[in-house]
């Protein structure tokens, strides 16, 4: 299962210091799950049969991660967590391209985790979601922790990302909460709510997402200060490139989705819970009642040219080859923009396929957001650029050099930006 | 003494090493009829091979390779038909 993948989610535990209502991990077998941890022994097994697979193909000089992922992967003792780590190390002679990062609820980092992390220039991915919800820990509790961090962030330099939950709950609050603390966090994620029969009253409504995630977080890149909220963003930038240039991943249509990647689900990613159980995705994690457990293999298992790892995507895939055609997808303008096709139609946690025609909406609209608004975006931002440029589209230039700006193409670092003439 | 392991039974290969190399290419048909291809999908693999493993490889191959029917061989003499070869001349 490992052979495509740049991506592994390893699920360290499924268990967790805290019991949010939201979370994703809510409906798994709890009694099944306890106790179940990667060991330093396990974690090696898995970590090198994965490198083994680079090697077979060549792919040493590829990028790949690794993401300690959970539950809650603090619970593991450090000292085997450090082992890890050092095991990975050890390893990035061979492998320079491997990079590795946590993502963690923050309740259990200690000034010894966050000292380890600033040392290897490794992130700290957290969650946080707002002040307004005490789901994770009441209120004054979470002003503490943010303190804390804060203070690691100053007196260390460790780096943290925080990804948040979008609920009812929090939403109103949402965009000015992650503002007060982007002071020490270099970019924010964020996770829809997935529709199941008992969080109903949780998820937030197309509107609710249009008008305090997008508009917000758009309108933030019309100004010096934007919010580094990462998924607009890339639907921003993927915009604009569609709109000023000419390039081989908008005519391939290549989509990014998680982890900035391109999403080939399952050939891109994988996830590993504490088994040694390998999924295409972590949508497909042993969880909720309509998992189909067939795509569940143990790493050891062989596979042969990969071909059961390419058979569960291009299987996968047919599902949203019909999903697409319901959508329009083809004929949609933000075909290419839209990042979200996760939110389109996979927004189910347990790997079903289901069609929010809602999602394209919002899409659509945040391009028309972007063609309004181009000179102000160019102005604000720099854009990072996807694939091999080609050329400008000239009547864009047109418009740019009418309103007095001038678009600049740093080849190297693929980004541009506006100026004024 | 060789270094090179089979990558299906782990042996440490002495003399014949056989490299297998396999790219399967998705494609959507869509909506307009054209063919777009997936590159999201289209990963090329390889596997390294002793002469053993080949052999049960090939094996297993060969149990794709059904007689062709009748019917079968004359679509693929019409297909064959509408092939337009250069002059050599």
């Amino acid at each position: 299962m490992f052979r495509f993948t740049d991506n592994v989610i390893a699920q360290m535990t499924r268990e967790c210091n805290c019991h949010c209502s939201y979370c994703y991990e809510r409906g798994i077998d709890d009694a099944h799950w306890k106790g179940k941890r990667f060991t330093v022994e396990t974690f090696k097994q898995a970590f090198d049969s994965y490198l083994y697979y680079r090697c077979i193909l060549g792919r040493i000089e590829n990028r790949c991660d690794w993401h300690f992922h959970g539950g809650e992967v603090l619970l593991l003792p450090f000292d085997e967590l450090k082992q890890m780590f050092d095991h990975i190390e050890k390893r990035k002679q061979m492998f320079p391209h491997i990079s590795w990062c946590l993502q963690t609820n923050a309740t259990l980092v200690t000034d010894e985790i966050a000292q380890y992390f600033a040392e290897h220039k490794m992130a700290i991915g957290f969650s946080f979601d707002g002040w307004s919800t005490e789901d994770r820990l009441p209120r004054d509790k979470t002003r503490e922790l943010m303190i804390r961090l804060k203070d690691y962030h100053d007196r260390y330099g460790t780096d943290f990302f925080c990804l948040s939950v979008l609920t009812r709950k929090n939403m109103e609050y949402w965009f000015e909460d992650m503002r007060s603390v982007q002071e020490f966090v270099s970019g924010f994620g964020i996770n829809l709510l997935c529709a199941d029969d008992t969080n109903e009253d949780l998820v937030p409504t197309p509107d609710d997402i249009w008008e305090f995630w997008f508009e917000p977080v758009l309108q933030s890149m019309l100004t010096d200060d934007p919010l580094r909220e990462r998924g607009i963003r890339m639907g921003v930038e993927k915009a604009v490139q569609q709109l000023c240039f000419y390039s081989d991943d908008a005519l391939h249509g290549n989509k990014t989705g998680c982890f900035d990647r391109v999403c080939g689900f399952g050939s891109n990613m994988t996830s590993l819970d504490p088994d040694l159980y390998a999924y295409t995705c972590d949508k497909y994690l042993e969880r909720g009642p309509h998992i189909d457990l067939k795509k569940k293999v143990s790493i050891f298992k062989r596979d042969f040219l990969g071909l059961q790892q390419a058979k569960s995507v291009i299987d996968h895939y047919q599902r949203v080859f019909k999903a697409e055609d319901e959508l329009h997808c083809d004929t949609c303008p933000a075909n290419w923009v839209c990042t979200g096709e996760c939110q389109a139609y996979n927004l189910s946690k347990f790997g079903e396929i289901r069609l929010n025609r809602d999602m394209c909406r919002i899409w659509v609209k945040a391009f028309d957001f972007v063609k309004d608004n181009l000179e102000e975006i160019l102005l604000h931002n720099t854009l990072r650029l996807s694939g091999q440029i080609f050329g400008v589209n000239p009547q864009t230039i047109e418009r740019l050099n009418r309103a007095g700006i001038r678009l600049v193409f740093d080849a190297e670092s693929n980004t541009c930006r506006g100026e004024r003439i | 003494m060789s270094k090179v392991r089979c990558s299906r039974c782990g042996k440490v290969i002495e003399k014949t090493v056989i490299r297998l190399e396999n790219t399967i290419q998705v494609y959507k048909i869509s909506e307009t009829g054209v063919m777009v291809p997936y590159n999201n999908l289209s990963e090329p693999t390889s596997e390294i091979l002793c002469p053993e493993c080949f052999d049960k490889y090939c094996q297993a191959i060969d149990r794709l390779n059904e007689e062709y029917s009748g019917m079968y061989l004359a679509d693929m003499v019409e297909v064959m038909d509408d092939i337009q070869y250069g002059d050599s001349n």
